[in-house]
């Protein structure tokens, strides 16, 4: 029971999955939309695993006093009030019981995340302070150029290069730089000029940065998609197959 | 209110800025508000736009139909909606993750991860395998030759295709195998690998021969064949064995690299391609080529391997570096959304307050 | 000296980077932009589709990183009101319904396209893959209604759209590996053309797909977003935050060159 119906049913799931893909039939096509449907159901449950952990690292950090554990209090607050304010609802039954001016206030207070408190915690305070959190990066890389960054290896210099290379492309100034030294160079015009008249040798900074990511950069990113892939595919095989089962987690 | 809340996240952003001086209480503050907020809110998503459309409505549309089978007025839509009492087990299933906050019935929640891992891992299998491993070493040739794999006409194109596959599948079972016990079924990414070019080669004639199949042609994919079985068998042959077939990959290369020219030689020189493109689409090759024995020969790099890997390592960190350059424009924008909210909205509704 | 140099106190950086940014936020500059081809390629995608046609728009990022994929859903929406051609939007991101449900309100507004006729906004379902495969057979088997809770039934734009086939093009706005999830699921099985608006970080790792066609188009970044801009004539916040990126990117162009030159000095003393 522990064990083998688990390894069972992912071994059943799977093989239902590859088998109807490639099956055109009528009920091979309803097994693969049940298949689908079952895995939609069962999805949105998987959040439990998530709030159950925080919960868990919450009072456990409360009831030992680790460091900073008065702060885990504010998590909690900040948890029930959205969920408070998202799932406030007023049953049908206690609305006809109501006053007709309180039941049609409250009815007019959308349910769920239209709630415009819901709404407005989420847009002032969640969003606010993901995009912010997100963006001390934006420091920590400059700091990173500059202490990091060091041309130490051949293959470190490679990588130094090719990002500098990136960076003038990526930014307008770089092809403005570019035209402005070509046009300088004492360069014979036929190198520079095209038939039509227009500059052959123009933008040659957003020029390198596509050349750039268009022949080594793909070139590396197929190996890792290739290598990745293999992987993927033999793990899949694995895994259908009950030969990996890490996914079971420990215990019998 | 709306100003207030512009406030609120001026305020806040603020704190989480704070960090960059220093760690201190505001900060931490802000870090934990947001933890318990954006968690709350996928509670309440998951909630709304998943476990009620998906199965709450479903099921009590279901027992409603019941309920009329039950009260004796049956019609159609109520007996079709008698179908949906069977989503109560996929419900069920899902419910059990809450098994979790149970120590003793913990071991439930394998029964839906199982689910998914399963419905995950088949439904995997043969996509990646067609727009990752087909598609990938497809768009790899494709500027040099028009590929028809799909094409039922030809049975060259065909049985090219069945090989490709039968190879694919061998290499793959090859690294199903524990790394101990690969030594014994070296043969098995042999035949993998053979099998995988000879199908190649099928398909490369295929296409050439739809417009025209001509000697040297034929010459060039005998040469190219011959190079990629013999660089193959290179590469899964073991140490000792490598050391008396060292010119074998040298040798593999060069056939390769001819029977290309002898191919490919006409169409460059007719102006098909510009020798820009040309170089462009051969550096490709040999970059995906270095990069692959880059991670597939990590153990043992000696000789010839260790110069293709290098070059591979080569090929990862131009890829890494132009990986870098892209990541300082995504880090600055974000910055640079915090820093236009600060001053255009927030600084901005202050001076139009005093303006 | 150069010992001290190189250990400066790190604040000094941020500082530095702070000004780079809030100089030119305050004194905008407008530089010339170059169309890259990948953007011009998904351009020409939705100029030549006719009126009428429908595009999947899937708001695939977090909050943390709406910064690049916001204009570009600006623009990309903008030129499909301009052409008549209807929006569907979507997210595979718990966290982001009521972000790109405003989002798309408020470019509606702007270009005066009425809900359910010119867009419709379907929502979040939880498991990504069982959405995207779930939404090729039919999509009101995962999204019987849209975030509103109307039924799809109701909902005239969504009258003739059953499933991929009714969708010309899918536009994933996408912060993490989503993209290659949509290609390899919703392209590979149900042929749907697939482009992406992704954020700068991930933009390397798409060049493999432009090359095969399995991604028709993609705007990198803030840069693709002004590119669309561009083309559009219609310069937005991708333009302005391009314009303004330029100068940290001089700034950290610089701090590396610094960086290199003390490290080769000092290395030299010690040999």
């Amino acid at each position: 029971m522990k064990r083998q119906v688990p390894l069972a049913l992912c071994f059943l799931f799977g093989v239902a999955m590859i088998y109807t893909q490639f099956s055109p039939h009528q009920y091979s096509e309803a097994v693969y939309n049940e298949v689908i449907k079952w895995g939609l159901i069962i999805s949105p449950f998987a959040l439990v695993l998530a709030v159950v952990t925080l919960i868990q690292t919450h009072t456990s950090r409360i009831r030992f006093r680790s460091e900073h554990w008065q702060y885990s209090f504010i998590v909690f607050i900040g948890m029930i009030v959205m969920v408070a304010v998202g799932l406030f609802f007023v049953p049908n039954w206690l609305l006809n019981l109501l006053p007709e001016n309180v039941s049609t206030a409250l009815a007019d207070v959308q349910i769920g995340p239209q709630n415009p408190v819901f709404v407005w915690l989420y847009d002032n305070v969640q969003v606010p302070m993901d995009a912010t959190m997100f963006s001390l990066l934006a420091f920590f890389i400059a700091s990173a150029a500059f202490r990091a960054f060091r041309a130490r290896a051949f293959e470190a210099t490679l990588l130094l290069i090719t990002a500098m290379f990136v960076m003038l492309g990526n930014i307008p100034v770089g092809d403005l730089v570019w035209n402005k030294v070509i046009s300088w160079l004492p360069l014979p015009e036929s190198w520079v000029l095209l038939e039509d008249g227009t500059s052959r040798m123009e933008d040659g900074a957003s020029w390198l940065r596509q050349e750039i990511l268009d022949v080594p950069n793909t070139a590396a990113r197929r190996g890792i998609i290739l290598g990745v892939s293999l992987g993927v595919i033999s793990q899949s095989i694995r895994i259908i197959l009950g030969i990996e089962r890490s996914y079971l987690g420990g215990g019998d | 209110m709306e100003v207030f809340g512009l406030w609120v996240a001026a305020a806040l952003t603020l704190c989480i800025y704070s960090f960059l001086y220093r760690d201190n209480p505001f900060y931490r503050f802000a870090e934990h508000l947001f933890v318990g907020i954006s968690v709350g809110y996928g509670i309440v998503i998951a909630i709304h736009q998943g476990v009620i459309p998906l199965a709450w409505e479903p099921l009590s549309e279901a027992f409603g139909g019941l309920w009329i089978e039950i009260a004796g007025d049956v019609t159609p839509e109520s007996r079709q909606a008698l179908w949906g009492l069977f989503r109560i087990i996929p419900v069920c299933i899902g419910l059990l993750f809450f098994a979790r906050l149970s120590p003793n019935y913990a071991w439930l929640i394998r029964y839906p991860i199982a689910i998914l891992i399963g419905f995950g891992a088949g439904a995997a299998i043969p996509n990646v395998l067609q727009a990752n491993i087909f598609k990938q070493t497809q768009g790899t040739v494709a500027p040099f030759v028009t590929i028809h794999t799909a094409d039922p006409a030809s049975w060259v194109g065909t049985v090219g295709a069945v090989l490709m596959v039968i190879g694919v599948i061998i290499t793959i079972s090859y690294f199903l195998i524990s790394v101990e016990q690969r030594d014994s079924f070296k043969w098995l990414s042999i035949i993998g690998i053979g099998l995988g070019s000879w199908g190649f080669a099928f398909v490369i004639a295929d296409s050439i021969t739809n417009d025209g199949l001509t000697a040297t042609e034929i010459v060039g994919s005998i040469l190219m064949v011959l190079g990629l079985l013999g660089t193959g068998y290179y590469f899964v042959s073991s140490v000792e064995q490598r050391n008396t077939f060292k010119w074998l990959p040298i040798a593999g290369i060069s056939l390769l690299i001819i029977g290309f020219i002898v191919i490919y030689g006409n169409t460059i020189w007719n102006g098909n391609l510009t020798p820009w493109e040309v170089f462009s689409a051969v550096l490709i090759v040999i970059g995906v080529f270095c990069t692959l024995t880059y991670f597939f020969f990590s153990v043992e790099h000696r000789g010839a391997i260790q110069w293709t890997s290098k070059i591979g390592i080569g090929f990862l960190m131009i890829g890494f570096g132009a990986a870098f350059g892209n990541t300082v424009m995504g880090r600055l924008a974000l910055m640079i959304h915090r820093v236009g909210f600060l001053i255009n909205d927030w600084l901005g509704s202050i001076v139009a307050l005093f303006g | 000296m150069l010992e001290r140099f190189m250990n400066m106190d790190r604040r000094i950086i941020f500082l530095l980077i702070a000004l780079v940014v809030i100089i030119p936020t305050l004194i905008p500059v407008r530089l010339r932009i170059t169309v890259s081809e990948p953007t011009q390629k998904l351009y020409d995608y939705i100029e030549a589709l006719p009126s009428g046609s429908n595009i999947m728009l899937a708001f695939d990022y977090g909050p943390s990183s709406l910064a690049e994929p916001e204009p570009m859903a600006k623009a990309v929406m903008q030129h499909c009101f301009s052409k008549g051609i209807n929006v569907i939007g979507m997210t595979l991101f718990p966290s982001t319904v009521t972000l790109a449900d405003k989002l798309m309100k408020k470019i509606a507004d702007e270009n005066n396209a009425v809900y359910g006729e010119d867009y419709v906004f379907l929502g979040y379902r939880p498991g990504t893959l069982p959405v995207i495969l779930g939404m090729g057979t039919n999509i009101a088997n995962v999204f019987d209604k849209d975030y509103q809770d109307t039924p799809l039934s109701d909902i005239p734009l969504m009258a003739n759209v059953k499933n991929y086939d009714q969708i010309s093009l899918l536009l994933d706005l996408a912060s993490s590996s989503t993209t290659e999830t949509w290609i390899i699921y919703a392209n590979t099985k149900y042929d749907l053309k697939i482009a992406a608006g992704v954020t700068a970080v991930i933009i390397a790792q798409m060049y493999p797909y432009l090359q095969t066609g399995q991604l028709v188009g993609m705007m990198p970044g803030y840069l693709g977003a002004a590119e669309y801009e561009k083309l559009l004539n219609a310069p937005g916040d991708g333009t302005v935050g391009l314009n303004t990126a330029s100068f940290a990117h001089l700034l950290i162009i610089g701090l590396v060159i610094l960086g290199n030159i003390a490290f080769f000095i000092q290395r030299r003393k010690e040999a």
